[in-house]
């Protein structure tokens, strides 16, 4: 009898494996719909080797049958899932395949893994997170296995080791970056405009780039609006929840009670509800305005509670961007030969006329490129599309351009 | 009657993870098409499995006398970030050598020292020792996201190099695990720690010396990982013991140790590690359903290995 429960047990985990193959031909079917192509799997295609171990150059493929890889790094939150989204319609609306590895953890191991398997799943183009792994060691990866690449959430600078890095890897496309300077700068002020003097602030983990770049900008704000940094809390471990956000705002409100304002220099997506929940148990919503930088869920619920002031996000476009050059490259028409590092531009909210706007059109729309307007992006469909009107479209990303595009 | 049973079940036990592997090769195998085993594609999953292989063969010891190490990625990333931290300060390429393996081996001695010497669970002393390095890596890093590795280590990040650290270490643990007394003991110990105590044993020398094995092998760990990524942050040995925790379970090493502790495991778990994720990819499986899919087979390998040894006690 148990000798049968063990079999079952054992033919349980066979239909797992079983559910890993029927869910990628589930998934196929659904690509196949959606692009309205007939599309097969990495192992079915010819391509499931590397470039570098075929003699097909990948420039020579068919326009319409290549693979564009990318890691989904597990979060379903308010600028990571908008992101990728948008990443899927535009590799979809171009005629290609969109193949995701996982790696939440984000260890340099896991992210080295994630890509590893990206190529050998035959992707001809990976759209990387770049901050884990040294800028050469990717160069030499995706150069040895002879795969388009671009980078996202960060800007290489001129000068350093990892710039030299890029520009020299034979197959590198393109970075696309924010301007995280001006975006904390501008979520920093918006406190000081409100009279605040005397800031507590979360903010991402000390030394990356980007936490350098919003603290210069915070720096800057502060010492034009006279304001002064209480305390800062910058530890991941509460950072990425909002548990977290509710813990480092009680310790806040205990150890500094002439805090005067809130400034959530990244990671809004994650601690925003608790912020606003410990402020609102202390009293203290509206008397203590908060300023954050990267959208979340919630924001407009928030704006009509008056506990949020001002937020700075909707940078989900830089994958898109990277994407439109990689496979017009590999289709044979590049969109420009060079490297390029294009800005991603943010959305600023502060105004409740135009909060309501953004909350609309994401209720009533929510696209940020259609997969029509992304489609004229291919120079194979669109011959007058160049890399001007990339750039045009980049620099034109904005609230305004969003409901002028898909408003109601 | 019930003797044969008994052997039946060790057998079911034993082979249980190698018809695991042979399961999940045959399934990419077929539904890959082949393309699983591809040159390119048997090197990405060497790669990918051989830095687990080579810490879970150091991490075995412990795990055979029925703990386990939560410090060791912390480990990883602090000693990684030291040493390239007094590179980058000095401008000397040698800490980003000397440092990790005299602070591996300095936290193999402290964990050691505080295993044989106190009662403290082994789980919750690592996972302080973690927390202590997690917050010193993090404030030591100040405003630096990442300190690149000398060029003169990234040969260690190579395949040749790989093949021989893992061959010199399964060598040795392998003798140490199955022909010595310290194997012996350490797999006795997670039988019955009262009985080992009891037969004379100096459990205090072999606890001392399961963690400073465990962090010579550490330091080498640490130089390939900082050679693989080229550079030493956060990132670096992060969530490392807990894919290994996942590769020895799966490979059928006894969660609570024992004498059912075998190094096979280490390489049939890294390995079956490797090919799922790397299958799963492959054959375009949603990224957000592989983490269910492992977590499911997970769950049911443990569910089976435990009805195993229930039934297997049971008569």
């Amino acid at each position: 009898m148990k000798m049968k429960r063990i079999i079952a047990l054992f033919m349980a985990a066979v239909m797992v494996f079983s559910l890993t193959a029927c869910s990628q031909e589930t998934g196929g079917a659904q690509d196949a719909a959606g692009s309205g192509e007939e599309t097969q799997s990495a192992a079915d295609s010819e391509e499931a080797q590397p470039a570098a171990d075929s003699e097909e150059s990948t420039i020579s493929k068919e326009a319409g049958h290549f693979k564009i890889g990318t890691i989904d790094m597990g979060s379903a939150d308010a600028t990571s899932a908008p992101l990728l989204n948008q990443l899927r319609t535009t590799v979809e609306a171009m005629g290609c395949e969109y193949v995701t590895a996982t790696a939440s953890e984000m260890s340099a191991e896991a992210t080295i893994a994630a890509y590893q398997n990206l190529i050998a799943a035959g992707c001809d183009g990976i759209i990387v997170t770049y901050g884990q792994v040294n800028a050469d060691m990717m160069a030499q990866m995706f150069d040895d296995a002879g795969v388009l690449w671009s980078t996202y959430w960060y800007h290489f600078v001129e000068g350093t080791d990892e710039y030299e890095a890029v520009m020299n890897s034979e197959t590198f496309v393109s970075s696309t970056y924010e301007d995280d300077v001006n975006s904390a700068y501008w979520a920093a002020s918006e406190l000081g405009k409100k009279g605040c003097k005397k800031l507590c602030m979360v903010g991402l983990p000390a030394g990356g780039v980007t936490a350098n770049m919003r603290d210069e900008g915070i720096k800057k704000a502060c010492e034009e609006y006279g304001m002064e940094i209480l305390a800062e809390e910058r530890d991941f471990s509460l950072t990425i929840s909002s548990a977290g956000g509710a813990t480092i705002t009680e310790r806040f409100l205990t150890a500094y009670p002439e805090c005067d304002g809130i400034l959530i220099a990244g990671m809004t997506q994650f601690v925003l509800a608790g912020v606003v929940q410990t402020l609102e148990q202390a009293g203290k919503v509206g008397t203590i305005p908060i300023s954050g930088i990267d959208f979340n869920e919630y924001q407009f619920d928030y704006f009509d509670r008056s506990a949020l002031n001002s937020i700075i996000g909707g940078h989900f476009c830089g994958p898109t961007y990277s994407a439109i050059l990689m496979i017009n490259q590999l289709n044979g028409t590049p969109l420009t030969t060079d490297k390029v590092q294009i800005e991603n531009m943010f959305i600023e909210l502060n105004d409740p006329e135009e909060v309501q706007k953004y909350a609309d059109w994401l209720e009533n729309s929510g696209t940020i490129y259609s997969a029509d307007e992304i489609s004229k992006c291919l120079v194979a469909n669109n011959p007058d599309f160049t890399y001007d009107d990339l750039i045009e479209m980049a620099n034109a990303y904005c609230l305004d351009d969003l409901l002028a595009r898909h408003g109601n | 009657m019930k003797e044969k049973k008994q052997i039946n079940m060790k057998i079911i036990l034993n082979l249980f993870s190698w018809l695991s592997l042979l399961l999940v090769i045959a399934l990419f195998g077929v539904t890959t098409k082949g393309a699983i085993f591809s040159s390119y594609n048997m090197k990405v999953i060497f790669s990918q499995s051989v830095l687990f292989m080579i810490g879970g063969l150091g991490l075995s010891f412990l795990f055979a006398e029925g703990g386990f190490d939560i410090s060791y990625g912390s480990v990883i990333g602090f000693a990684g970030i030291l040493g390239t931290m007094l590179t980058d300060r000095t401008q000397n390429w040698i800490w980003s050598l000397i440092v990790p393996v005299v602070f591996c081996l300095a936290m193999g001695v402290v964990n050691g020292l505080i295993y044989a010497h106190t009662n403290i669970m082994v789980f919750i002393q690592t996972m302080s020792i973690s927390f202590l390095l997690k917050g010193l890596f993090t404030t030591m890093l100040g405003s630096y996201g990442s300190y690149k590795v000398p060029k003169q280590l990234i040969f260690m990040g190579q395949t040749w190099f790989a093949v021989t650290a893992l061959i010199v270490v399964g060598v040795i643990t392998i003798w140490l695990f199955n022909y010595t007394p310290f194997g012996k003991h350490s797999r006795l110990y997670g039988t019955g720690k009262d009985a080992i105590v009891q037969s004379g044993v100096d459990v205090r020398r072999l606890k001392f010396l399961t963690f400073v094995f465990s962090g010579a092998v550490c330091a080498l760990v640490t130089l390939m990982s900082m050679a693989r990524a080229g550079q030493s942050s956060t990132g670096l040995g992060s969530n490392f013991e807990f894919n290994v925790m996942i590769a020895l379970t799966l490979g059928g090493m006894p969660s609570e140790g024992g004498t059912g502790s075998k190094i096979q495991s280490v390489f049939i778990g890294c390995l079956i590690v490797a090919l799922l994720a790397n299958g799963m990819v492959l054959l375009g499986v949603n990224a957000r359903l592989q983490e269910v899919i492992k977590g499911v087979i997970f769950i049911l390998v443990l569910i089976f290995m435990l009805k195993i040894k229930e039934k297997s006690e049971a008569l």
